[in-house]
């Protein structure tokens, strides 16, 4: 872990410790690094490109010897 | 407005040569990120498609990592596709599920299918096409009188 250091409103810190206080994070860091996880996820930072979701697929898919929608009808199926 | 169902839309991160239809499907959801074409489904699709990608890791086929990469890149084109408009997901609610009932016992179908079958009909005429790639699926929607493509 590194530390770091910003500067917020009276607000935002108020914010922080009622998310800790109300039992939803167990720290106000906690509740920071969740903050920045959400906002890289929102502009799509470090989300995995299509061409390695695609690889990632294709493994599963041979080995697994259906097709995604073949899979599809299989959770379909199960699901009953 | 095009219904696409998940058995479709999940073709979205499979390559044509594994995969008949990827290239379509691709090629559909890269209009919808334009704008060109709104698509619509059952928020139901959520779950299922993640279900197909959690599946992997229970089967041992992938690692939780690569279900993290998998699951997250889903989540992120859904997100995506609703903010810009082009994607509408239709809430599941109990009066639909009634109905959708109906259509299990009508077409022997599952109630997944037919949450899917009924969603789309509800939304006719505006539906212009019946995007899937079950034939189960598609057979019980072209008796129900919706214009089915199959990628």
């Amino acid at each position: 872990m590194v530390t770091l250091t910003a500067d917020v409103t009276q607000g935002i810190r108020k914010l922080t410790q009622d998310l800790v206080r109300k039992g939803l994070y167990k720290s106000q860091s906690e509740v920071v690094r969740d903050a920045i996880r959400q906002l890289a996820f929102k502009y799509g930072v470090e989300v995995a490109s299509l061409e390695e979701v695609r690889r990632i697929t294709k493994k599963a898919v041979k080995q697994n010897k259906e097709t995604l929608a073949q899979a599809t009808r299989k959770i379909r199926e199960e699901a009953v | 407005m095009k219904y696409v169902d998940t058995s479709a839309f999940v073709k979205y991160y499979g390559e044509e040569e594994f995969e008949k239809g990827a290239n379509k499907i691709n090629e559909l959801i890269g209009k919808a990120k334009t704008g060109e074409v709104i698509l619509v489904s059952s928020i139901f699709m959520l779950g299922e498609a993640i279900s197909v990608f959690d599946k992997w890791i229970r089967l041992k086929i992938i690692t939780e990592e690569e279900s993290q990469k998998v699951i997250s890149r889903f989540l992120y084109d859904i997100k995506e596709l609703s903010e810009a408009g082009s994607l509408i997901l239709e809430p599941v609610d109990s009066i639909l599920m009634m109905f959708s009932i109906e259509f299990v016992m009508k077409h022997h179908i599952p109630i997944n299918d037919a949450i899917h079958l009924y969603t789309a009909l509800t939304l006719t005429p505006e539906i212009e096409e019946f995007i899937c790639s079950d034939e189960i699926l598609n057979k019980a929607a072209k008796e129900e009188g919706l214009k089915v493509y199959s990628p």
